[in-house]
């Protein structure tokens, strides 16, 4: 039989735990949940996950090597809908790189890179039809991967 | 002793809801830490930069051509000296470069001395890395075995990293990060011995500009921390010379190649003259001197 200190020692550490629990940790979301590439692509540190809520957009920005190629994937909780994924290149025009709902919004792509640049990468959930429901938070990541490319592969390489 | 479960869950409750809340409840949302909501206010979000790792960016750098030196790493005979919380975190930063930089090159033979000076300054920096045994002993059983290495390296490194998110500690992370990153700049430089026969090493060592530009952002976020101030001058003088460095120009486009395929073209191309590579060096030179530094 239980003694009715231990019997309340139990209930204060489940309290405790019930309480942690509200708090989401998404830190290393992106690596338990986004799509891989294969085993010759290398992680990249610049990989990040966050709490997103439905509706929002957010915005981080990488470094990305000319001469090396990219594995970008994303993930969220399926309350977070389609998830758009949209590249910028980082200058004044904020030029457009890619956009994944361009193909049906993809979860994961590859690409190739020229040359050394900074991007924009912004994620955009989908909006909730019920306004409480958007308040819910849940966890996203972006998984970034990379490899260096053959310099025979170089599309900027024409002719002879 | 408090027997009665109401007492004991509303302490719980104070206790665990004692932690600073913020106004918004999406402020701690998103990449950038606050909820978009309109296009005024989209203009005056923070910003959070990300940056590759000290070892990506030598890997980046890394050709046949260069030749491994010993005598360009921080010998761990002085860890002792580091006694103080800004040196032990960007000495840190500093060995993690180091031991990154001999894996690269396949030196091994002092790869376990230097683990060891990691694993000790990420103790004295209250860095608590649950799998450090374990790590440990993976070091030990494939010294010789380059890629278990790199991978283990990065295992590591992802612990403190992750560590310190959780903690709240992105400061000290800026801080080991500009350890990291000066040391492995100051590798890179002093590796090229003939600038005309390294001229493809020298446009990748150009091409830190931005990853440095990065870190400089990132460590801005906390301007307040008087480590990081430091951290923040060493790196913008370092950037100082990298914003004078000639940039040339193609059209940016990108183009659809197959399946969740695409290549991005075109864009800036940053060069650096001779002169330019011998300040830069000379400046990273006295730095990284700066960081090192011991009482002997």
């Amino acid at each position: 039989m239980m003694s009715p200190q231990l019997k309340y020692t139990l209930i204060f550490i489940l309290v405790l735990l019930a309480r942690i629990s509200f708090g989401q940790d998404c830190t290393n979301y992106h690596i338990d949940n986004c799509r891989w590439a294969d085993r010759t692509f290398l992680y990249s540190r610049q990989s990040k996950s966050a709490v997103f809520t439905p509706g929002m957009r957010s915005e981080f920005r990488i470094i990305v090597y000319g001469g090396e190629e990219y594995y970008m994937s994303v993930d969220g909780h399926r309350k977070l809908g389609d998830i758009r994924l949209r590249v910028f290149e980082d200058n004044k025009k904020k030029t457009l790189l890619y956009d994944n709902a361009e193909y049906d919004y993809e979860e994961y792509f590859f690409f190739r890179n020229t040359k050394t640049r900074d991007l924009i990468v912004e994620v955009t959930t989908e909006e909730a039809d019920d306004p409480e429901e958007a308040k819910e938070e849940y966890c996203l990541g972006v998984l970034i991967e990379f490899k260096e490319t053959q310099p025979e592969s170089s599309d900027d390489k024409v002719g002879f | 002793m408090i027997s009665n479960p109401f007492i004991l869950s509303l302490i719980a409750f104070l206790i665990l809801g004692c932690k600073p809340e913020s106004k918004d409840k999406h402020q701690n949302a998103g990449f950038q830490r606050i909820v978009q909501e309109s296009p005024q206010q989209q203009e005056e979000l923070p910003v959070y930069y990300r940056f590759p790792s000290a070892r990506e960016m030598l890997k980046y750098i890394k050709s046949d051509a260069l030749i491994y030196r010993t005598d360009l790493i921080n010998s761990t005979q002085y860890l002792d000296q580091y006694t103080d919380s800004r040196s032990q975190t960007s000495n840190l930063g500093v060995y993690l470069a180091d031991f990154s930089y001999m894996i690269l090159f396949g030196r091994t033979r002092q790869a376990r001395d230097y683990f060891n000076a990691i694993v000790e300054l990420t103790s004295d920096l209250r860095i608590s890395i649950p799998e450090e045994d374990e790590i440990t002993q993976r070091i030990s059983d494939n010294l010789h075995d380059i890629d278990s290495l790199i991978k283990i390296s990065d295992d590591y490194q992802s612990y403190i990293i992750d560590y310190l998110i959780k903690t709240d500690r992105e400061k000290t992370l800026a801080l080991i990060s500009t350890g990291s990153y000066i040391e492995g700049l100051y590798i890179a430089l002093n590796m090229v011995t003939d600038y005309k026969k390294n001229m493809e090493t020298l446009e990748r060592i150009a091409d830190q500009k931005y990853a440095f530009n990065h870190l400089v952002r990132f460590a801005k976020s906390f301007p307040e921390d008087v480590h990081t101030k430091y951290a923040i001058r060493h790196l913008q003088e370092i950037n100082e010379h990298f914003n004078q460095l000639t940039i040339s120009g193609e059209a940016i486009k990108s183009e659809r190649t197959g399946s969740n395929r695409m290549v991005f073209k075109g864009g800036e191309q940053v060069t650096m003259n001779k002169e330019q590579f011998e300040m830069l060096r000379e400046t990273v030179t006295k730095i990284r001197r700066d960081i090192v530094k011991h009482n002997h």
